[in-house]
């Protein structure tokens, strides 16, 4: 805006500086997710992505999308260990309803449900939670195909019977055909620190200039409030 | 939405889990020697809204089997657990089989806990032999085998995972394990040898790098965001 004189008037020029502090912060606050997320098991880096007229839009311009690449698959001890090494997503069923999951640490209670470590169920690709019809004596016994096939060798009668097919699914809910199981490996998350914290140095910098562009134009009104009327 | 202050609280819950995680790589060390003890796992859950949950899982793999030469070492080469009954009557699980005699003739655990309901070995017995079913046969001096003297029993449990870590090496019976049902026909008893830990010194010091690396990551994002709030909050002065 230009005022009488030909002076250059930015209008609302410490809201902007203020929003963009605002701005940087959250992105910040993704990022520590993220730091947070990485041994996590299952976890999958938020990108930040930053809308056009964000600098209008302040904090509503900004979203997060996932990054779906496979993480780091470490080899466990445990058989019902299980990961995916493909894209794709467990469907676990839990009290807020049907939830998605590449965090494959499963167990077996009393009754033989198979479970998240959270105490979800995990479903099968009919819909319904597999179940063991009798918990195995040893987890040695549970044998997981990479197709999602879980079976159980029964000694007694020294073959392997079918228990389930674990249901997974893409993000869009559609079933994976070939969902490439590991048994006996973990999936840490696809998060690398290193770029964490290289990608937070120019919104820490983002941040401290704006500050710094806070602070003149609030100098300069200051000025301006003191200076321009007074008289002496 | 995230706010400063949530954000610090994030970095910190993370950390504090990351200490708690290291005390149980810490225990899973110091019982290294412990024999038949089952290692346990500190399972970390991010939740959507940021914090993190924990749950402790214990490994049930058979840990390796160490030779002693010991007739009073009983070591379970497969799944289960040797019921032991307290002078007071209590009873619990355990899979240390470092048994001893007692004064009056009974097996005994370490800690002077009855071997099953009590199973006595009488005076006079020159020599016994344990079964891979559990049962106790002594043997005279000339080497004819005689009376079965007891039985060692073996229970399991359907959710082993679910039972309490008990003092002094054993395991108690949960809501969750349920109950314990004896094992009839089995062969996994083995005189002579010791369960050895489960423990996994590889596995736990590659945990302890990746804590380790979490609980710092944290710590400088901690300190960078503080550095943020500390900036955001003296915005007048220059």
């Amino acid at each position: 805006m230009k005022i009488n004189a030909g002076v250059n008037f930015i209008e609302n020029g410490l809201t902007a500086s203020l929003r963009a502090m605002h701005v940087n912060s959250e992105l910040v606050g993704m990022i520590n997710e993220n730091v947070i997320g990485f041994d996590k098991v299952g976890y999958q880096r938020k990108e930040p992505i930053i809308s056009s007229f964000t600098e209008f839009l302040g904090v509503n311009g900004i979203s997060a999308t996932v990054d779906d690449k496979v993480g780091r698959l470490t080899a466990t001890s445990s058989p019902l260990d299980l990961a995916l090494a493909g894209k794709g997503y467990f469907q676990t069923a839990t009290k807020n309803g049907v939830k998605l999951t590449r965090d494959g640490r499963f167990k077996i209670d009393k009754f033989g449900n198979l479970l998240t470590t959270d105490d979800a169920k995990v479903l099968g690709n009919n819909g319904l939670a597999i179940k063991f019809p009798n918990p195995p004596e040893s987890l040695k016994d549970v044998i997981v195909g990479s197709g999602g096939k879980i079976s159980l060798f029964n000694k007694a009668k020294g073959k392997v019977e079918y228990v389930g097919t674990l249901g997974v699914v893409d993000s869009n809910g559609a079933a994976v055909v070939t969902p490439d199981v590991k048994q006996g490996y973990t999936e840490f998350s696809n998060v690398s620190l290193e770029r964490e914290f290289l990608s937070m140095m120019p919104i820490i910098r983002g941040f401290d200039a704006n500050r710094q562009l806070f602070m003149i134009q609030s100098q300069n009104l200051t000025k301006a409030i003191s200076q321009l009327g007074s008289v002496s | 939405m995230y706010n400063i202050q949530g954000i610090i609280r994030k970095s910190l819950n993370n950390t504090t889990t990351q200490f708690d995680r290291l005390g149980y790589v810490a225990n899973n060390f110091a019982n290294y020697n412990t024999n038949g003890y089952k290692s346990v796992r500190f399972e970390q859950m991010l939740q959507e809204d940021g914090y993190l949950k924990g749950a402790v899982r214990t490994d049930y793999e058979v840990g390796m089997m160490q030779s002693t030469g010991n007739p009073y070492d009983v070591a379970i080469n497969g799944q289960g657990f040797i019921p032991v009954t307290s002078t007071s009557g209590e009873v619990a699980y355990t899979r240390d089989g470092s048994f001893k005699k007692g004064k009056n003739g009974y097996l005994l655990t370490n800690d002077n806990w009855l071997v099953g309901e009590g199973i006595k070995i009488p005076p006079n017995c020159y020599k016994f032999a344990i079964k891979p079913n559990g049962d106790i046969v002594s043997y005279d001096s000339g080497g004819k085998s005689g009376e079965i003297l007891g039985k060692i029993p073996l229970v399991q449990f359907a959710n082993p995972e679910g039972l309490t870590q008990g003092d002094g090496n054993k395991m108690k019976a949960s809501d969750e394990s349920g109950e314990a049902f004896l094992v009839k026909e089995h062969n996994y008893i083995a005189q002579g040898s010791i369960e050895r830990a489960n423990v996994n010194v590889y596995d736990s010091v590659s945990e302890m790098l990746r804590l380790n690396a979490s609980m710092i990551a944290s710590m400088r994002m901690a300190k960078v965001v503080d550095d943020m709030y500390n900036k955001a909050i003296n915005i007048r002065q220059s």
